[in-house]
């Protein structure tokens, strides 16, 4: 199993003791997946996709990645397997505007000790991929919402992450263009890349492999 | 008016809402205006404000000068000072008046009352009159009048409790009866605070005679009559001297040789002229310090402004006008700057206090007062204002500035505002980095050159080293071999004293006010005339015990002993300067000189030794005019000091040197006992306060430094919180965060230094004329200055940057 989680907990304190978030989960994910995460709004699904991702660590359970327990990870260690393990896809795409799409690129890569030269070609690379070579040197306030989500995605893959976390990646898309992102994204599957996302929208959770349901912090299964 | 009223109670309410901010804000401008008032106070109460005697921009200081002497001022004697009462229209009248010691035998200790010997006409010079009595007119300076004296208002509480019917009661004085004719009032202190009583100057018939000409132990106070000039007046001595040279033709070739005029200046100039340079550079430092101030207020206003701006765009919504909201801006900068200047008044008051003390120490020092008055706080208010626009320039571009909607759309997030915001204050901290570095290499440079000059070797070991004057000026010592044996008697009794290491006399004490007597002397076998004149030397009595007793060294040739008797042959010592003015490549032991020209009637003295030369007025000049000693055994003056080398606290030593003298002679007080130390201190005192207050500025603008680069990284680390969070989604390690909050502080702070720097050099050639022994490029200081800012910078940068690396990349996220 690439992903397994055993009765996973979240929890926050507030005024009158603690409110869960997430509660008892357990959940196993293998590689090649593409997984589809759905529920009404507060069930927990960002929540979930920040413990997967490593952003969050204030939880209880087992959390093993590729066999590594994430639960015993001291914070530095953790850190090495999100840089190691996570791509992450965001709703509101969160590229830096100061950067050109192709520092946007490059940025992921800059924080993982890669000699510059192997760092361009992966760039380039990458720009091939998605068809954005003659973007490479535009602001992102001068591209679409979707072109800035497609330039996001590739921002997520370039590091060749074993998983990619995405949570509603096409939650501020025109449809259009919520379609060629969720396009991109089966391709990707297709290509072997395991995928968790996070959705509202039904026919883009029947897109994945799996689908899972969150209903107050509970998985239900079936 | 009401508008603007009420614009201030806004701000006042805006006050209440983030009393942190304005505290801080209040604070800021304090310091700033706070320095600037004391400074200013300091050069109104010295050369703008008018001393305190009618008219007093009409009072002049006349004075001999020979410029191709290297003296520039060398008081006045009798018969110059007749010359130009009678001769020199521009004068409304002309006052002659000198400094004495008078014994006052009457309590249980002698003590030595310091007098000024006044012409009757020093009062009407000055314009003054006596409180009770009358003040000197001139009978009492005919030659044989019955002596009168004038009380000074302190001596006057001091003996007799203020009891009026003193007058015409007599006080006996070294041996002479005064009768008490007058009181002066309280207020009164000229030529300085000490002089406890005035007698007059009468002159004899000899003194009147063209013999006494040279004998300059005084000093001349004139008043310009209504529209006269000081270029007038030196014009007409110029005139005077001219004619005394073409009635004494001896006389004429001295005169051209050395350039001998008379020479007027304004009293005000004379006194605290000098210091005109050092307050003017301590005033552009504390402007550099209000400039540091106002860029830091600006950007906390500024990082305000951007909050406020929704505020602002709803007031723009419901009809107000650009101008209405800039107002409303200065009613707000305002009230900070005025609370600010009103809390700056106590930090001046506090600046005065360390300063006053210092810096009057010096003759005149009495005429001057820095105190606040209407005229610093008048200064201190168009200050203020002009700090209130000034800080309220960039919020207004800000809150009121092109596209006020924006601010209703977003909460000025992202927007060119927000960019504008960043850039100014980015700016402003580059500004205050650079105001800093020049202000602190300037105060650096200033701070080395007074160390230089304090440190700078006056000759002599002044360590341990007491002086105390006499002044054998009683009836019993009018013969000098009666003055040498009250010498000798006394410090072979000092010298008995256990713990005394050494102990000896010189007539001319350095630093202090005896220390330029001087005059011309011959070298035998030169002939002197117009072309070729006599040179001049500062000219010292001693006994053998004064070169040991001070370490001054002997280089060449034996020091005096007691066989040095006035029926031995003559002898003088040189100091090496007087040897390599005039007697370079030859041996000086054995050749000859004399006192005055050298005519038939010159007592030749040999010399028979060569000493250090010793720095004896300023410590921080070059020593120009060479010193010849002689022997006090074959040459005799009233007035000297005492010398004791002694490692014992001031009050034991004085107690047992009273004891020794009450042994020799029960009616003959000393006085001013003070280490070498204290005295080379005072004469550095004028500096020395004002390069205590550029320290504190220094300081200030360090903190104010260290403040402005927190509150900017602070702030955009704030604004970057979003992406900072990002970063760290994609990877960022806090490593990658602390260091990219360090490197943009690194890059302010880079370019802050280097136009600082260059500042500096720019800047450096105005302060050449202040500095003493370094140069205004010294690379030391730079070195040193760039280090402490950059480390200063980087400590005030690391919380900052701290914070970003623990930024919650999940809460960022969400606010993002
Ligand atoms: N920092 C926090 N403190 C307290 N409660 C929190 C915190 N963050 C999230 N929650 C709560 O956790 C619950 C789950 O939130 P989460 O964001 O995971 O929901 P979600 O399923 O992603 O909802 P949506 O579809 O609206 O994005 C919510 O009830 C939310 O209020
Ligand atoms: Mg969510």
């Amino acid at each position: 199993m690439l992903i397994s989680l055993r009765k996973l907990e979240r929890s926050y304190p507030i005024a009158s003791g603690r409110t869960w978030v997430l509660r008892n989960i357990s959940l196993d994910v293998a590689a090649g997946e593409f997984v589809s995460v759905t529920g009404p709004s507060g069930s927990g699904k960002s929540s979930l996709l920040n413990v997967l991702g490593m952003m969050d660590s204030q939880w209880q359970g087992e959390y093993f990645l590729d066999g590594s327990p994430v639960h015993a990870c001291t914070p530095a260690q953790r850190q090495r397997l999100q840089r190691a393990s996570i791509g992450f896809i965001f709703q509101q795409y969160h590229l830096l505007a100061d950067l050109t799409v192709a520092e946007n690129l490059e940025l992921p890569l800059s924080y993982r000790d890669m000699p510059a030269a192997q760092r361009r070609a992966r760039v380039a690379e990458m720009l091939d991929r998605f068809q954005n070579v003659a973007k490479r040197d535009l602001f992102p306030s001068q591209l679409s919402g979707g072109q800035q989500q497609l330039v996001a995605v590739a921002r997520a893959l370039i590091t060749q992450p074993r998983v990619i976390l995405a949570d509603e990646p096409t939650g501020a898309l025109h449809s259009e263009q919520g379609q060629m992102i969720m396009q991109t994204l089966k391709q990707l599957n297709v290509e072997g890349a395991t995928i968790i996302q996070v959705t509202h929208n039904g026919e883009y959770a029947a897109l994945g492999s799996r689908r899972l349901e969150l209903f107050d912090g509970w998985l239900q299964t079936g | 008016m009401r508008q603007f009223f009420s614009d201030l109670m806004h701000a006042a309410r805006q006050w209440r809402a983030r009393p942190g901010l304005w505290l801080a804000i209040v604070v800021t401008l304090a310091l700033g205006i706070g320095a600037n008032t004391a400074v200013f106070s300091v050069i109104n109460g010295l050369l703008l404000r008018p001393l305190p005697f009618a008219d007093a921009d009409r009072l002049v200081m006349v004075y001999n000068t020979y410029p191709k002497n290297d003296l520039e001022f060398a008081g006045t004697s009798i018969p110059d000072y007749l010359d130009r009462r009678e001769g020199a229209p521009s004068l409304e009248d002309l006052a002659m008046f000198n400094q004495i010691s008078l014994n006052l035998t009457t309590g249980q200790v002698p003590e030595q009352l310091s007098a000024a010997r006044v012409t009757p006409s020093f009062f009407s010079v000055l314009q003054v009159s006596a409180a009770y009595g009358r003040v000197l007119d001139d009978a009492d300076a005919e030659d044989g009048a019955a002596p009168v004296a004038v009380l000074s208002h302190g001596l006057w509480q001091r003996l007799y409790g203020g009891d009026r019917s003193v007058l015409g009661r007599e006080l006996v004085l070294s041996g002479r009866n005064y009768q008490i004719v007058g009181v002066m009032p309280e207020a009164f202190a000229f030529p300085d605070r000490q002089r406890d009583l005035f007698v007059p100057f009468v002159f004899t018939a000899a003194q009147k005679s063209d013999e006494e000409r040279g004998n300059e132990y005084s000093m001349s106070i004139g008043r310009l009559k209504p529209g006269a000039t000081l270029a007038g007046l030196n014009a007409e001595m110029d005139l005077l001297v001219q004619r005394v040279g073409a009635r004494l033709p001896d006389y004429l070739p001295f005169i051209e040789s050395s350039g001998f005029t008379g020479r007027a200046e304004h009293l005000q100039e004379f006194f605290v002229g000098d210091l005109r340079g050092l307050l003017g550079l301590l005033q552009a430092a504390t402007l550099f310090v209000l400039l540091i101030a106002a860029a830091n207020v600006a950007n906390l206003l500024l990082a305000q402004g951007l909050a406020r701006r929704r505020e602002f765009s709803v007031r723009a919504a419901m009809g107000a006008g650009r101008a209405q909201l800039f107002r409303q801006l200065i009613a707000e900068s305002l009230l900070a700057s005025i609370a600010g200047a009103g809390l700056g008044l106590l930090i001046a008051q506090g600046c005065l206090a360390l300063m006053d003390g210092q810096l009057l120490q010096r003759m005149g020092g009495s005429l001057f007062h820095t105190a606040i008055d209407a005229g610093v706080l008048g200064f201190t208010l168009l200050v203020s204002v002009l700090v209130a626009l000034l800080i309220s320039i960039l919020p207004a571009i800000v809150v009121a500035g092109p596209s006020l909607v924006e601010g209703l759309k977003d909460g000025g997030h992202g927007t060119t505002s927000s960019r504008f915001t960043r850039l100014s204050r980015s700016t402003l901290v580059v500004v205050q980095l650079a105001l800093s570095v020049a202000l602190l290499i300037g105060a650096g440079l200033m701070l080395r050159s007074f160390d230089r000059l304090s440190g700078v070797g006056p000759g002599f070991d002044p360590a341990h080293l007491y002086s105390a004057a006499y002044a054998l000026n009683g009836d019993q010592y009018a013969d000098p071999a009666a003055r040498a044996q009250f010498i000798e008697n006394s410090l072979n009794g000092i010298r008995q004293i256990p713990g005394v290491a050494a102990a000896g006399m010189i007539s001319g004490l350095p630093f202090s006010p005896m220390a330029d007597s001087s005059g011309t002397f011959a070298i035998r076998g030169e002939v002197y005339d117009a072309t070729h004149v006599p040179p001049h030397a500062f000219q010292r009595i001693i006994d053998e015990g004064f070169f040991p007793t001070s370490r001054v060294p002997l280089l060449l040739g034996r020091n005096f002993t007691v066989a040095d008797s006035a029926d031995a042959s003559r002898v003088v010592i040189i100091d090496k300067l007087l040897a390599d003015k005039h007697f370079a490549g030859q041996d000086p032991l054995g050749k000859q000189l004399s006192r005055g020209g050298g005519g038939d009637d010159a007592q030749w003295m040999t010399i028979v030794g060569v000493v250090g030369t010793v720095k004896a007025t300023e410590l921080g000049a070059e020593v120009r005019k060479e010193t010849m000693y002689v022997p006090m055994r074959q040459t005799s003056f009233p007035v000297g000091s005492l010398l004791v080398r002694a490692e014992m606290p001031r009050d034991v030593l004085t107690t047992k040197i009273r004891a020794v003298l009450k042994r020799v002679d029960p009616g003959q007080p000393i006085f001013d006992v003070r280490t070498m130390q204290e005295r080379i201190d005072a004469s550095l005192g004028p500096q020395r306060a004002p390069m205590q207050l550029l320290l504190v500025f220094a300081g200030v603008a360090l903190v104010l430094a260290a403040v402005g680069i927190y509150a900017v990284l602070a702030f955009l680390v704030g604004q970057r919180a979003g992406e900072i969070g990002v970063r760290m989604a994609i990877g960022a390690g806090r490593g990658d965060i602390l260091r990219l909050v360090l490197r943009q502080s690194a890059g302010l702070v880079g370019l802050g230094l280097v136009i600082g720097v260059v500042a500096a050099l720019l800047l450096a050639r105005v302060l050449s004329s202040q500095l003493y022994g370094i140069s205004a490029y010294d690379p030391l200081t730079y070195v040193a200055v760039v280090i402490l800012l950059a480390v200063v910078a980087a400590a005030a940068s690391l919380l900052p940057a701290r914070r970003a690396s623990h930024i919650d990349p999940l809460r960022a996220l969400r606010q993002e």
